[in-house]
């Protein structure tokens, strides 16, 4: 069997597994939340996207994959990673910069994961070998999609408005 | 780019969100529970260090490793393992030795990262290929750490927080 076959197996089982942990689990706690209180955890998710520097890990790929495939991967991810860190710190502080940093992170995050997905498939990435990148995308992908479309909800279905009058205010 | 650096860099991103999510979601909870309460998940957390037993699985780690090296971190993290869960055993169902046996495990434990440091640098560990020992690293370590930290410094101050 092919291994994009496998990864579309398993990725689909563990999206529908995280959906339903998420549905049932957390978004019924979370809605109920000020936006700044329910963003702050989807934002810490995307904290840990430094694992695909990983990628860049002697011994942890195929060396056969072009390093500036790796590379692109591997610098996007961080990318993400700060970006989330800065948000996530502005969100916390209540400064009056948090949603446009959010909203900075947002597109960051699905640039990064529309380039990850071309160069993964330009270079047949999964064909190789790529170490414990594998669990990091059948394990912690998942959630890092469902953690940015809550976010981009949230952002659409404010409620930072609260934040932006609280910021404003003091 | 060094793997070294590679390590740091991703240690350090870990590290930070490990920290934050302790101090803003796990710490407000277990600062109010009393001292058996508060110290039974971080044993727990420690429970898990069984991990480290993959650096002896055949094609997990780099054949040009000394075994010695992967044996000394392999059973060392095994003995941390086994002596929180005793001790976590203890807080759970004999609260007379708990104290003594969680002053076993951070002994044993201690003893361990301590170990494991002075192997690493020796032998220039992390320019091998180390396998799935490197998720370990780079997601659960930063627990181990605060989760260690936390349970001493609960053993020094076993009472809990009062709120207002």
């Amino acid at each position: 069997m092919d291994n994009w076959i496998i990864l579309g197996i398993q990725t689909t089982v563990s999206t529908v597994a995280y959906a339903l942990i998420f549905f049932w689990y957390v978004q019924p706690r979370i809605a109920k939340l000020p936006f700044e209180t329910a963003v702050t955890p989807m934002l810490l998710v995307h904290l840990f996207r430094f694992a695909g520097f990983t990628l860049l890990v002697v011994g942890q790929t195929d060396p056969s994959v072009a390093r500036s495939t790796l590379e692109a991967i591997a610098y996007g991810d961080m990318l993400a990673t700060i970006s989330a860190l800065v948000a996530v710190l502005a969100l916390r502080a209540r400064s009056s910069f948090a949603v446009p940093l959010i909203w900075l992170f947002t597109i960051i995050g699905f640039a990064d994961l529309a380039n990850v997905g071309r160069l993964a498939l330009d270079a047949d990435l999964f064909n190789h070998y790529v170490g414990v990148m594998w669990l990091v995308a059948i394990a912690f992908f998942p959630v890092v999609i469902i953690s940015h479309l809550y976010i981009v909800y949230r952002l659409l279905n404010k409620g930072s408005d609260d934040l932006e009058m609280r910021t404003a205010t003091g | 780019m060094d793997n070294w650096v590679i390590l740091g860099l991703q240690f350090t991103v870990s590290a930070l969100a490990s920290g934050l999510i302790f101090f803003e979601y796990v710490l407000p909870r277990l600062a109010k529970l009393s001292f058996e309460s508060a110290v039974l998940p971080m044993l727990l957390v420690q429970a898990f260090r069984f991990t480290g037993f993959t650096l002896l699985v055949t094609g997990q780690s780099d054949p040009a490793i000394p075994q010695d090296a992967l044996s000394q971190m392999a059973w060392g993290d095994y003995a941390s393992a086994v002596t929180a869960l005793l001790a976590a055993y203890a807080v759970w169902r004999q609260p007379r030795i708990a104290v003594p046996l969680i002053w076993l495990f951070v002994i044993v434990c201690v003893g361990d990262l301590l170990n494991v440091t002075r192997i690493i640098f020796e032998i220039d560990f992390f320019s091998y290929d180390i396998g799935s020992t490197w998720t370990f690293l780079m997601w659960f370590l930063p627990w181990v750490v605060i989760s260690l930290f936390y349970i001493l410094y609960r053993l020094f101050n076993k009472a809990p927080k009062v709120t207002e």
